[in-house]
């Protein structure tokens, strides 16, 4: 079921002024067309451009294998949400809040909700546009992912694989970057609950 | 669920966001979802570089440079300075797999860690062949390392055993 969470805000690079959009806990249709209509053709032509999936990344276009559509609809396994703004949908995350666990040793075996796949529209993208559109797509789910960590009780406790052109992102962010994770050839990445306060902190 | 947030803590946030990329979640590999085999053979010890290959040997350097900055203990400010290196260079080699190391930041590292120079060129993945030996042992040694906490005497242990095998592959490579 898709509800409406907030009214928010994207900073739009090209006018450098913010614009109302709106942040939504679940996905429905229309969302699930957008991105196969919309993001699909301009993440596969991209993705095209680079001749192995590692120099994709140069091109910011390393999600294009991304089995959204069937992700989502199984949404009894995921937490979805979704930002939209002038017309289309700007961003997308999918959170797993039953099977991933928290391994910072402090808080180890501990829940925590799992970033599955956080990404936000092709034409917002640095290095995949020339001029990217809005900025705050990223910064706001994470918010959304933090908050619902706080909402099930995990106290903030969020887990994810970031994508490697994303790293100094999570990084800047001071959450915690756990190394190279082998079993997904990627970093991984967990706010621990003091983490999650200064984050969320006005 | 509730959801609240402040004009200015998404100002504060968004001088970070707008120079970065956001983007996390499991990726799909099409080589590896074909099924496609790793490792090439060429002859004998030397196989042909693949790319996974070659982001895994890459997180085996990121992890050796870390490690031994780590020993040392030094900051990242403080290595690039002393080894006369950018710093933006060393965090990407420290961190991004997908990052090529040029050759005059290899050549630095070798000289101030004291490592072999041709083995620091295979751990880069810029080689078109890997000798199959120190691939496995760079595989291993990373699959063992890969946190960045500071270093336990075990982790000590098992660097000082990498740097002994990066420094001593090359005369094994030649008999």
């Amino acid at each position: 079921m898709k509800s409406k969470l907030a009214a928010v805000e994207l900073f739009n690079r090209l006018t450098g002024g913010f614009e109302p959009a709106t942040l939504f806990h679940g996905v429905d249709q229309s969302n699930l067309d957008n991105f196969e209509q919309r993001w699909r053709p301009e993440l596969k032509r991209r993705r095209d451009e680079f001749g192995s999936w590692t120099d994709a990344a140069k091109g910011n276009a390393q999600d294009s294998h991304w089995a959204w559509v069937e992700k989502a609809a199984n949404q009894a396994s995921y937490e979805a949400f979704a930002i939209e703004g002038g017309g289309e949908t700007q961003g997308l995350m999918l959170i797993d809040v039953t099977t991933h666990f928290a391994r910072i040793e402090h808080q180890k075996g501990l829940e925590l909700a799992f970033i599955e796949l956080l990404a936000t529209a092709p034409w917002n993208r640095r290095h995949f546009v020339n001029q990217p559109k809005y900025a705050g797509v990223g910064t706001l789910l994470l918010r959304a992912a933090v908050t619902l960590s706080m909402e099930l009780e995990f106290k903030g406790r969020v887990g994810l694989h970031s994508l490697p052109q994303a790293d100094s992102w999570y990084d800047r962010l001071d959450i915690t970057n756990l190394g190279h994770d082998v079993s997904e050839s990627m970093n991984y990445y967990e706010m621990s609950e003091a983490q999650a306060s200064a984050f969320l902190k006005d | 669920m509730k959801f609240n947030y402040s004009r200015e803590w998404l100002q504060r946030h968004l001088v970070v966001e707008l120079d970065s990329t956001v983007e996390a979640g499991k990726k799909l590999e099409p080589d590896a979802a074909q099924g496609k085999s790793n490792v090439v053979t060429l002859s004998g010890r030397v196989s042909a570089i693949t790319e996974r290959n070659q982001v895994q040997m890459r997180v085996a350097l990121g992890t050796l440079v870390r490690q031994l900055r780590s020993r040392d203990a030094l900051t990242l400010a403080a290595l690039a300075e002393k080894a006369d290196i950018s710093e933006e260079e060393l965090r990407s080699v420290e961190n991004n797999p997908t990052y090529t190391a040029g050759p005059r930041l290899l050549f630095q590292l070798s000289k101030f860690f004291g490592v072999n120079l041709n083995n620091l060129y295979q751990l880069s993945g810029e080689t078109v062949a890997v000798d199959r030996r120190l691939y496995n042992r760079a595989v291993k040694y990373a699959a063992h390392s890969a946190d960045v906490s500071p270093l336990t005497p075990l982790q000590r242990a098992e660097l000082d055993m990498f740097v002994e095998v990066l420094n001593s592959a090359e005369a094994v490579a030649r008999e």
